[in-house]
């Protein structure tokens, strides 16, 4: 599978090209900061910089690009934990335990976790992504309109699994996610609750939404305390807890390894990708853990499991963007116009006739997952002094800066609109208790799983059996109905078992 | 007495949470029936529309139910706190989501730098900061430096009154 003579010519490209190690660690620092500012989402960052690449050789304008993504794919855990705000929607799963462990005073460690399984993370995504390019992208490409479906279907179970003992409000929060997240144009050209006005053409700002949700459930709540962590012993930046922190994580190997092989493969199915990853990857992380309960809580374990997944996932998605020429998210998008800018089609084409240039991403990328630890150590130094700031500064700003990041992104008001709308709906459904994971999920899904059911009926006329006439369809429904099922018969034999 | 009234309040801020995410749901299900009244169109909308209905309908007749059974209760006895910090610990979320949807409205009418500044200082003012000079050094600051980093390295325009 892995061309040795290629891997060679690989190697002497990557040693005979000191431009992209100038370039690498500038873009991991882009990554980072753009990842910390919640708002400035990783796409921004690389279309901010897409530019610069013009100047570079393809090589090195590829790993600036994988840089910045690595970077950020990383920085959104920052605010993720120390704020419950997701820097990226990559880090939503991350909020899930690394906000109570820093209420607990433990977000050196959480921190220092989430860089470890983020290292960790990436090295298995590209690893994967050397061994399995070929025969995974051709997997990829078997998945039409109905594997799509089942896969948001699959997507649509962590509802289920995140509902936090509010099932049924939280099937109607994912309902009405699902509702919101249709609202727009439609697949086939239909405007739905865009009450004639143009800005509601593409729907709501999914990202804009997400944050706003996200930071209404705790940044509201904190303004009756003074800082993030109560107690001012625990408020210290100490690189020792972060290094603790880095050091545990790799003695959850098995964690580490199941969340990046669920992010890589997550990652290759375009339009999942990495959101939807560190989702699946803590859900499947909290169904298999002893101590389930104390999952949301602040189990070290749920930082890990998404932080792998995440991270992971890039190297999943460069799958379907060498291979394939198909852009699985925003950010391989860029990447794909940064191959324009290049005079270079992605494709089988493209691996076959570069494989030395395609290998020498990959390594290039591996070296960047170990640069990562070092500047991210750097970096989080400063990063992790945010919980020493009193909150009456701490909290304005980062309003300000969500709300602000969001106009950058639409470039008009509808993203702080959206913002301060999903805020205020954020906060009043944590007040009755409806998940907010579940209203998140719900849009994230939305137009993968409408835009495909749609494709589905066309191609089969209005006949369902369709699902069941397709090898990976059947695959796929098995799983769903052993992921279904599997934890009530466990829970059952479990109970049944003399203690 | 003030509990008996926060729990029947409760509950009847649930229902009209319910009442409203209702309205949504029909209003959006009738919406989309009215641009396209066929199948292709109502494949996730149609289904999903019902079942939250549904569910809704139950969980509201739920809370019906308990309201009427719920007798009065003894109240007890809040406990004292002073005004000010009364304030912000039980109407701080609140307020800083009205200070928030404020400030968004405000945007494009009073420009970007000012609203950014009036927000940061209410929201400062709300958390307890007293000192005028630092509230509006730091209100001042948090309003220019981001505006200006948006429209200079991202180059994208931001509606100004006080900034060129």
């Amino acid at each position: 599978m892995i061309d040795l003579a290629a891997v060679g010519d690989a190697l002497g490209l990557l040693g005979s090209n000191p431009m992209a190690w100038i370039v690498v660690p500038i873009g991991l620092l882009i990554g980072l900061v753009f990842g910390v500012l919640p708002g400035l989402s990783v796409p921004i960052a690389m279309a901010v910089f897409l530019p610069f690449t013009l100047h570079m050789d393809f090589l090195s304008a590829i790993l600036f690009l994988t840089a910045i993504f690595t970077g950020g794919g990383f920085g959104g855990s920052v605010p993720a934990i120390l704020m419950n705000v997701p820097g990226t929607t990559a880090a939503i799963a991350t909020c899930f335990d690394g906000y109570p462990m820093a209420r607990q005073g433990r977000h050196n460690e959480a921190i220092g976790m989430a860089l470890a399984a983020s290292t960790v993370g990436t090295v298995i995504g590209y690893t994967l992504l050397l061994i399995i390019l070929e025969p995974i992208s051709r997997f990829v490409l078997q998945l039409g309109a109905p594997e799509m479906v089942l896969i948001a279907v699959a997507g649509l179970f962590l509802i289920a699994v995140l509902a936090g003992g509010y099932f049924v409000r939280a099937i109607i929060a994912g309902g009405i996610g699902l509702l919101i997240g249709t609202m727009g144009m439609s697949s086939s050209g239909v405007m739905r609750g865009t009450m004639d006005s143009m800005y509601m053409l593409d729907g709501i700002e999914t990202t804009a939404a997400i944050i706003g949700l996200f930071a209404a459930s705790e940044i509201f709540a904190l303004t009756r305390n003074d800082y993030i962590v109560s107690n001012s012993e625990a408020r210290k930046v100490r690189l020792a807890s972060i290094a603790s922190g880095f050091a545990h994580a790799f003695r959850r190997w098995g964690l580490m390894i199941r969340g990046g092989l669920i992010g890589s493969l997550i990652g290759t199915v375009p339009g999942v990708g990495s959101t939807v990853a560190n989702l699946v990857s803590y859900a499947s992380a909290r169904a298999t853990s002893k101590s389930a309960d104390t999952f949301g809580k602040g189990n070290p374990d749920g930082v890990i499991a998404a932080e792998s997944a995440n991270s992971s996932s890039e190297g999943g998605s460069m799958v379907t963007l060498l291979a394939l020429g198909i852009p699985g998210g925003a950010g391989t998008a860029i990447m794909l116009g940064a191959f324009a800018m290049h005079n270079v089609t992605g494709g089988p084409r493209f691996i076959s006739d570069n494989k030395d240039v395609v290998y020498a991403i990959i390594g290039g990328n591996l070296v960047q997952a170990i640069l990562l630890a070092i500047m991210g150590i750097l970096f989080l130094r400063i990063a992790v002094m945010v919980v020493q700031v009193p909150l009456r500064y701490l909290l304005p700003v980062i309003l300000v800066l969500t709300v602000l990041g969001s106009y950058a992104l639409s470039g008009n008001m509808v993203g702080p609109v959206t913002l301060a709308g999903g805020a205020i709906l954020g906060l009043i459904m944590k007040h009755f208790n409806y998940p907010i994971v579940a209203i998140v999920i719900g849009l994230l899904l939305a137009n993968l799983l409408e835009g495909n059911l749609l494709r589905t009926y066309q191609l089969s006329r209005g006949d369902f059996t369709i699902f069941f006439e397709r090898p990976i369809c059947i695959a796929l429904i098995i799983i769903i109905v052993l992921a279904a099922v599997l934890p009530a018969v466990t829970r059952r034999i479990k109970a049944r078992r003399p203690a | 007495m003030h509990n008996i009234l926060s729990h029947m309040g409760e509950r009847i801020g649930h229902l009209v949470l319910l009442a409203t995410f209702s309205g949504f749901v029909i209003w959006y299900a009738r919406d989309a029936w009215l641009a396209q009244d066929e199948v292709e169109n109502m494949l996730l909308i149609g289904p999903i529309s019902a079942l939250v209905l549904i569910l809704m309908a139950g969980i509201a007749i739920r809370q019906i139910r308990l309201m009427i059974a719920s007798g009065p209760r003894r109240a007890d006895t809040a406990p004292v706190a002073d005004a000010v910090e009364t304030i912000r610990s039980r109407y701080g979320a609140v307020l800083s989501a009205t200070f928030l949807g404020l400030y968004v409205a405000s945007m494009p009418l009073i420009g970007f730098d000012v609203a950014t500044a009036l927000f940061v200082a209410a929201q400062m003012v709300l958390q307890g900061a007293r000192n005028i000079l630092l509230i509006v050094f730091f209100s001042a600051l948090v309003a220019i430096l981001p505006v200006l980093a948006i429209e200079q390295l991202l180059s994208v325009p931001v509606p100004t009154t006080v900034l060129p």
